[in-house]
């Protein structure tokens, strides 16, 4: 019996950190999906960029962690906004099809110039403090809660609640819920659909940044990371979430990282990459029985 | 003989009653007309006929055989042609190729027959060819054979639409709103050509229609609809001056049609 | 069937028409002469001969090796066309049915023991059989939706499928001693790839293609037209998965050994996607083209390292860069990929005139995926 719950806990405990991640990313992608009707494939992409970044200033060049930190957040910015300038907008008026192969055009070309940079090594990149398994009060499970994690979740807060007072508040975090609903009428209101445009994808990149700086420590760091690793389960998340529920996005992700984890928890080994299969059965099963999530209010 | 009998069709989407106790029937070789204002149902009925919507209660027959449940493509095999209101036609094949694919219901040969290329299968495919070309020498299109659709005015590509469904042969012609986008000279032309087909290939046709000459020209019984409901069945005649349908059209002060 | 011939053709159109009657009939009803015939067979015929007499002039065996993958990138080019080009559907997984193929293959063939014909075989329907199980899954879910699907059903296959049980560890994948020899074996490679392209030929000139292609630009339309949707959705994911089945199979037993090592991952899909997508979707030749092109895009840049002076030494990596680029700048630029340009070369060995404005009439079917040039 103890046995189970300290399965469960563990799956929480690792859940919350990973589904963390596939929040953060899946929220990016309903921020331009609300905004564009456009999923980025990239999105991820993104963070493995950053995290890419981080490496090169921080073991390579040898900047100090917090500032190749910035660095790396910074130039995730650049990079997304760059993605818009040169990617999205021409294809404007292309079907939304077409620019998800576009920006899945753009995820190869980012995992491919990663390669340059890294080879096919593992590069393993510094916690920003303490070993990665500490022990708090001698608990083994609550180790788990290594500082470096403890920082992936109060990242988490800390975006929840700032992007929440912006939606809410700010004339600009209305508009670009708007946008979707209504792109016609914030048009009128004098709203530039470019400066918009550049606005979401680099606050997008900011989320894409964030996220791969601050999680990268506790796992190793390969080329394409995180496309491999965290977009498919962000993209079932943001699907039991809701495509345009930016909550569901968070929800969802914390929901998937805790499931997955479960299922990896109690199956046998025998059985390989069982979080996989278990994020595969849930978007199915989403997607044939609710397919509009559980948190979204509009289509 | 009735080609078509619709009794008591009705639909129900969520609350709203959408089509109620419809009742009407199309003779061999009638041409009949369904009339009404803008959401009146029409396209709701012809959506439960033609097999895209499920109705909630009532039946279809063609030729008697009941055929309420059945799948669009299996309606069309038993020989009933549907036109659209946006036109219904694959749009990046050429209108030759619209022409054989239209065909499809009528093809006997089998897909492994047709991958592999069996005698019987290209010989098949040769009589579908012959078949477009004369439909579409019929209708003075041939010369367009291999245009793609993206360059042809709206009025041609109507004409091809209903090239595409006369090359089945069909019994019964569900046509929807097929005068819409038309001049009135295009669709006095198309009238006659209605009454062309009507006449030299022996179809019975069902159509929707709001242009009120052409209907009055080419229908020979009209039904009217309006909230779902029958509102009146007639003559062109008796329709025309119908107070009721003249109200539900134009509101209550209107003089349309008076004399 | 009542016969319009016999029928008094009423003219019914406007007189507008009659004016392009005459051009257009003209144009309709040009053939070309039996010199002309002649020099439009002679070249495709140059280039097939070219193609079969390549794994014999080339001088090193392992460039013959090359031949055959990109033989194999030919035949999954073919696959993918059929679900993505014809049916419209974006698969970003197509290497699920890819790996499945090799794996199959070389269990039947090699630890079985079956002849190699049996294990190809078996490649083929297991990759059939894998396809149609997201074929029926296609039925419920639509469009980016079902994009995503495919997206984790590739995932799901390359750490979770291939990785079970004694699979992990790898499978050899032999052939007999007569095919030793990569020379001969890409002449078995070369010989799937014209098989595969003639059923292509003869999906679309028959119901089935004509069928697919409706349901990708209209699913009323061609129910209205008597085309059981269901049925030749999934007649789409069987043909494209046995082309891939095949493909994967002949991959596997090329290579000798089918491992996690050849990588079924995502970057395969994604180079899949992209050789479609730049070949040109719906057009044989085109994608045939972006297949071999990403195939041997890393020979090409070592010879001309090789024989152009001052031109680089390039890292392989580089392949996936310039890839992605391309895809990207067809996407934007030239939609109709390679297959958009070579229209005019292709109308004219079909018996047209050569016309260079054929290029911007793009008959092609990228419509969904690509937007219309």
């Amino acid at each position: 019996m103890a046995d189970f719950f300290e399965s469960v806990f563990r799956a929480l405990m690792v859940g919350m950190v990973t589904g963390t991640i596939y929040g953060l990313i899946g929220l990016g992608i309903v921020l331009i999906y609300k905004a564009q009707r456009i999923i980025n494939f990239a999105q991820a992409e993104v963070a493995t960029f950053a995290a890419f970044m981080l490496y090169l200033f921080h073991a390579r060049v040898g900047a100090p962690y917090v500032v190749a930190m910035l660095i790396a957040i910074v130039l995730a910015v650049a990079l997304s906004v760059g993605i818009e300038r040169i990617v999205i907008r021409p294809l404007r008026d292309a079907p939304d099809v077409t620019v998800f192969v576009a920006t899945a055009g753009v995820a190869l070309f980012l995992i491919a110039m990663t390669f340059l940079i890294g080879g096919a090594n593992i590069l393993i990149v510094d916690p920003l403090f303490g070993e990665i398994e500490t022990r708090i009060a001698e608990q083994p499970l609550l180790g788990l809660l290594s500082p470096q994690r403890l920082m992936v979740l109060a990242v988490l807060i800390a975006f929840s609640l700032s992007l929440a007072w912006f939606f809410a508040k700010k004339p600009l975090g209305r508009a670009i819920l708007a946008m979707s609903a209504e792109p016609f009428a914030v048009r009128l209101a004098g709203i530039s659909a470019d400066r918009m445009s550049t606005f979401v994808w680099g606050l997008t990149g900011l989320l894409a940044g964030v996220a791969g700086v601050v999680f990268i420590p506790t796992s190793a760091l390969t080329p394409g990371y995180f496309t491999a690793n965290a977009l498919i389960p962000a993209l079932t998340s943001i699907v039991v979430g809701g495509l345009t529920s930016l909550p569901g996005a968070l929800v969802g992700g914390l929901l998937i990282g805790f499931l997955s984890e479960l299922t990896a928890q109690f199956t046998p080994a025998t059985v390989p990459s069982p979080n996989i299969i278990a994020a595969f059965v849930i978007l199915l099963l989403t997607l044939l029985f609710r397919p509009k999530g559980l948190l979204a209010r509009e289509a | 003989m009735a080609v078509l009998e619709v009794e008591n069709l009705g639909i129900r989407f969520g609350g709203l009653q959408a089509l109620d106790g419809f009742t009407f029937a199309a003779d061999e070789y009638e041409i009949v007309g369904i009339m009404g204002p803008n959401g009146a149902g029409k396209t709701t009925a012809f959506n439960c006929i033609s097999g895209f919507y499920t109705p909630t209660s009532g039946t279809v027959r063609f030729k008697g055989q009941d055929i309420t449940g059945m799948r669009p493509d299996q309606k069309a095999v038993l020989g009933i042609g549907r036109t659209f209101q946006q036109v219904g036609l694959v749009r990046s094949m050429t209108v030759l190729e619209n022409l054989l694919t239209s065909q499809h219901a009528r093809i006997r040969y089998g897909v492994l027959q047709g991958l592999g290329g069996a005698p019987g299968a290209l010989g098949e495919e040769a009589q579908l060819k012959a078949r477009a070309m004369e439909v579409l020498d019929f209708m003075g299109l041939a010369h367009l054979r291999n245009k793609t659709l993206g360059g042809l005015p709206y009025g041609t590509l109507k004409m091809v639409e209903a090239a595409a469904v006369l090359a089945t042969d069909p019994e019964l012609l569900l046509l929807d709103e097929p005068s819409a986008g038309m001049s009135p000279e295009e669709s006095h032309e198309f009238g006659d050509l209605l009454l062309d087909i009507r006449r030299q290939l022996g179809v019975t046709i069902v159509m929707i229609e709001h242009h009120v000459p052409m209907v009055v020209a080419v229908c020979d019984y009209i039904y009217v609809l309006n909230f779902g409901r029958l509102l009146a069945e007639g003559l062109p005649a008796e329709i025309q001056n119908h107070p009721e349908v003249i109200t539900a059209y134009f509101g209550e002060e209107s003089t349309y049609g008076a004399a | 069937m009542t016969d319009l011939a016999k029928l008094s053709p009423e003219e019914h159109l406007g007189s507008e028409l009659h004016g392009e009657h005459a051009a257009a009939s003209a144009e309709a009803d040009f053939h070309p002469s039996g010199a002309g015939w002649a020099a439009r067979i002679s070249v495709p015929a140059a280039v097939v001969a070219l193609i079969l007499a390549l794994p014999v002039i080339l001088p090193y065996d392992y460039q013959a090796d090359i031949v055959s993958l990109a033989a194999i990138y030919g035949c999954v080019a073919l696959s993918m066309n059929v679900l993505v080009g014809y049916l419209g559907q974006l698969s970003l997984g197509h290497q699920a049915f890819f790996g499945v193929g090799a794996f199959a293959s070389a269990v039947v063939a090699t630890r079985w023991g079956y002849p190699l014909p049996l294990g190809m075989l078996a490649g083929a329907a297991s990759g059939a059989f894998t396809a149609v199980l997201l074929g029926y899954v296609a039925l419920r879910v639509r469009g980016l939706y079902l994009a995503i699907v495919t997206l984790a059903y590739g995932l799901l296959a390359e750490v979770s499928l291939f990785q079970f049980g004694f699979l992990a560890q790898g499978v050899p994948a032999s052939r007999p001693e007569a095919l030793a020899s990569p020379r001969a074996y890409s002449y078995v490679v070369l010989g799937c790839l014209a098989l595969l392209f003639v059923l292509d030929i003869r999906l679309v000139k028959s119901k089935a293609g004509r069928a697919i292609q409706a349901i990708r630009d209209d699913e009323r339309v061609a129910q209205s037209f008597g085309i059981n949707v269901t049925r030749y959705k999934l007649l789409a994911f069987i043909i494209s998965g046995t082309f891939a089945g095949l493909a994967g199979a002949l991959f596997g037993h090329m290579l000798g050994y089918v491992s996690s090592e050849n990588e079924f991952n995502l970057v395969l899909a994604l180079t899949f996607v992209l050789m479609t997508v730049v070949g040109g979707l719906g057009n044989r030749v085109g994608v045939l083209m972006g297949a071999v092109v990403f195939a041997t895009l890393d020979e090409i840049l070592d010879a001309m390292h090789t024989f152009i002076p001052y031109f680089p030494e390039v890292n392989p990596v580089v392949v996936p860069v310039i890839g992605a680029a391309l895809l990207v700048i067809t996407l934007i630029q030239f939609p109709g990929g390679i297959g958009q340009q070579i229209q005019p070369i292709q109308r004219w060995v079909r018996g047209g005139r050569f016309d260079m404005h054929a290029m911007h009439e793009y008959h092609g079917s990228g419509g969904g995926i690509v937007g219309r040039p």
